[in-house]
């Protein structure tokens, strides 16, 4: 198989020509859908852009044959694993990837590897891929209820002399890679906290409470990568759990994958802290 | 007078400008805000605690009030936001200084943290026996330099 940066489990799309049906696990149809809505239309990408719900219907289908005719001179309206058509798209998406180190001081309630499978699902959206490049225990009691201060959302600071011992931390984090720091709690009582110290020795990161939710270690990493909260949310009188960058509670989201819209998919695009992939 | 489902609503967020949210629902939340302190939630619980030290007292209950129904909890998180909550509080009932016994590391070093910025002398006898038995050394440290600033 090919190693592509946004992989499917299995395939995508319309049944075979000798008629055995695609499997369309929903995280690998969100993993289509997010290409296809990320190549410009003269490249056969989607036109118009497709609902981002990881559910296969005639429009993804009939999306995947035009983008097959465009680039690839023939159309069965299915995406194999590690064949022709995914790594097209991966290549004409411009595929780019966030790396985590994750810096275990407490585990999460929800576990760190559904928040994981969760943030791949929402990055998919921008065609950026998630990699889990390793992870670490650390035993340090005094800084697992960080003081993270007013935590200015995706900044470098100020930070706090509890942050600045905590990130320095870097183990096997390389250049343009994130540390995320899962720890008790933070003071005051955050689900997160995106602010950092200032690089380049420093890597990027995040902290991420053990009460977080399913949606919390995409929403601080995706401060990291640019995106603030919602301005249309009117003080929580009127949130949008449909996106990932509500300010009024990622646990209140529903969606199996928060949606970003077309600026916010620009923005994470361009952010400095993005692995070439 | 915010309801119980605005005040869980506003405590939603993943990040609280408590500052702000304070002013925004105000004393007048205290009671609910008691009501989830009490309910010990570890995902709620903790930011009830908080925000309520940032307020004045109101007719039926007082920030402090909620403060002690953090420090009660079972839940480590709850008693940490307990402990840092005593930075914000004026004139501190002693028997909160109790967060300076507590059995979990993380809130005596959050009581301690809290002690050093509002130097309340009624602290005084819990951090000179931090000072001279906690297990852990850079607390005992913390607690010897607080207590030689409360005299």
């Amino acid at each position: 198989l090919l190693q592509l940066p946004l992989t499917i489990g299995g395939a995508v799309g319309a049944a075979s020509a000798t008629g055995v049906p695609a499997t369309n696990a929903r995280d690998d149809v969100f993993v289509v859908q997010g290409l296809l809505n990320n190549i410009d239309a003269a490249g056969g990408g989607a036109s118009p852009k497709l609902v981002f719900d990881g559910l296969i219907g005639p429009l993804t289908v009939a999306a995947i044959r035009r983008f097959q005719q465009t680039q690839l001179g023939f159309q069965d309206g299915r995406v194999d694993p590690g064949q022709i058509t995914i790594a097209r798209l991966n290549v004409l998406a411009a595929v780019r990837c966030v790396r985590i180190h994750l810096k275990v001081l407490t585990n999460p309630t929800i576990p760190s590897a559904t928040m994981i499978t969760t943030m791949r699902r929402v990055f998919a959206q921008a065609a950026i891929g998630v990699e889990l490049v390793s992870t670490q225990n650390l035993t340090l009691p005094l800084l697992n209820d960080l003081n993270v201060g007013s935590c200015p959302r995706g900044t470098t600071g100020p930070t706090t002399p509890d942050q600045d011992a905590l990130f320095t931390n870097q183990d096997g984090i390389g250049p343009n890679e994130m540390a995320v720091y899962l720890v008790r709690s933070t003071i005051p009582p955050l689900n997160g906290c995106s602010t950092h110290p200032p690089g380049p020795f420093i890597r990027p990161g995040v902290t991420v409470v053990q009460a977080a939710s399913a949606f919390t270690l995409a929403h601080e990493v995706a401060h990291v990568l640019g995106l603030d909260h919602l301005t249309t949310e009117a003080g929580c009188t009127t949130p949008d759990f449909n996106r990932l960058m509500t300010g009024c509670g990622t646990a209140n989201i529903t969606r199996l994958a928060p949606l970003l819209d077309a600026t916010e998919i620009a923005t994470l695009r361009s952010a400095a802290f993005l692995f070439a992939c | 007078m915010p309801t119980m489902d605005e005040v869980v609503a506003q405590l939603s967020g993943d990040e609280i400008d408590y500052q702000s949210l304070a002013l925004t629902l105000g004393p007048d939340a205290l009671p609910e805000l008691l009501a989830l302190a009490e309910a010990g939630d570890p995902a709620i619980a903790p930011k009830a605690v908080f925000l309520a030290s940032l307020m004045q007292a109101s007719d039926d209950v007082a920030p402090a009030d909620v403060v002690r129904a953090g420090m009660q909890s079972g839940e480590g998180v709850v008693r940490v936001a307990a402990a840092a909550s005593l930075a914000n509080l004026s004139g501190i009932p002693t028997d909160l200084f109790g967060l300076l016994a507590d059995a979990d590391v993380g809130v005596r070093k959050a009581a301690l943290d809290s002690v050093a910025a509002n130097l309340d002398v009624g602290a005084r006898d819990a951090v000179l026996a931090l000072a001279a038995a906690d297990p852990e050394p850079v607390l005992r440290a913390l607690a010897t330099d607080i207590a030689s600033r409360l005299g």
